[in-house]
């Protein structure tokens, strides 16, 4: 009983989520932490080989333990003019990464407020919300937007099994 | 004989145009600040104020009321949205000073757009009563 009565206290702290900051452009982006598991450089990166396998926003892939990840440009995915990326945010949840300008760094975020109704175009599935950071608001990515399960099976489909193979020994 | 129903309106000016939004919809006049953007693609919407920890889309209507005038965008009119059953407020630039006016709502004549939803005869000027939701939605286009 008691222990329960401690637990209960605990979560009555203020809410907080790490996230990380990143650059694409001249837009500032928040991500939560929990949904990248690692930062890479582009230099790995691999250009799909034939045009007949790009599809939209993913022009590379990367591999890490094996596993082959999607890279998105996060310059098409926003609709935004090309910007000279150097880092990769690695997706926990799909075989997806992000390319991105730069890493800013990490921060803890409060309530996440809600994207205002005004809004109604891809924004609507490209946040999660907005929040405040030093007197700037930022939009706080969601990660399921930047590729849906139906564009990841037709990538499957259309690019060869095995990464290496289709990928020609350039970096991008 | 009875008198003309009249109601009160906000005159706001875009360029070299002035236009009207029923005074129940518009909240405040709010000075200059800061526009914080980030990618989007919702036609007119420009990114956002923070007003006293309120974030307000920025709802820039002379794209589509002046766009060959370009005007400067001096203030912002603060003006309510409906939302089915919420309200939203959006900041609307203006180029200038704004003015309470009361005057009778004439029926839209002639060939106007499908946003006009009335408009007011004035001194020296007909002045087009803007419906809002009419203007931001995709098929006022």
């Amino acid at each position: 009983m008691r222990l329960q009565r401690q637990g209960r206290r605990r979560n009555r702290g203020p809410k907080t989520q790490p996230v990380i900051l990143f650059v694409v452009g001249e837009h500032t982006f928040a991500i939560a932490a929990s949904a990248v598991t690692e930062i890479q450089s582009t230099q790995e990166m691999k250009p799909l080989v034939s045009q007949m396998f790009r599809y939209g926003k993913v022009h590379h892939t990367i591999t890490r333990d094996g596993r082959r990840y999607w890279v998105v440009d996060a310059n098409i995915h926003f609709t935004m003019l090309p910007t000279p990326s150097s880092r990769l945010l690695m997706l926990a949840e799909s075989p997806l990464a992000v390319k991105v300008d730069a890493i800013v760094r990490m921060a803890e975020i409060g309530k996440l407020l809600p994207l205002p109704r005004s809004f109604k175009g891809d924004e609507r599935n490209w946040y999660l919300g907005l929040t405040l950071l030093d007197s700037k608001v930022v939009p706080v990515v969601n990660p399921a937007s930047f590729l849906s399960r139906f564009d990841m099976e037709a990538l499957e489909k259309t690019s060869p099994v095995h990464a290496e193979s289709e990928a020609v020994g350039v970096t991008a | 004989m009875s008198a003309a129903a009249t109601a009160s309106f906000v005159l706001f000016p875009l360029g070299r145009k002035r236009f009207a939004l029923p005074a129940s919809e518009v909240s405040e006049l709010a000075r200059p600040d800061v526009v914080h953007t980030f990618p989007s693609n919702t036609r007119m919407v420009t990114g956002v104020l923070l007003r006293r920890g309120e974030v307000i889309p920025v709802c820039d209507v002379a794209q589509v009321l002046a766009a060959k005038d370009e005007p400067s965008r001096k203030y912002y009119l603060i003006a309510k949205r409906r939302f089915e059953k919420q309200e939203e407020s959006a900041a609307i630039p203006v180029s200038g000073d704004c003015e309470l006016t009361s005057s009778e709502l004439l029926p839209p004549t002639g060939k106007l757009a499908a946003y006009v939803s009335g408009l007011l005869s004035l001194e020296k000027e007909i002045v087009e009563v803007i419906d809002l939701e009419k203007l931001m939605s995709e098929e006022a286009q």
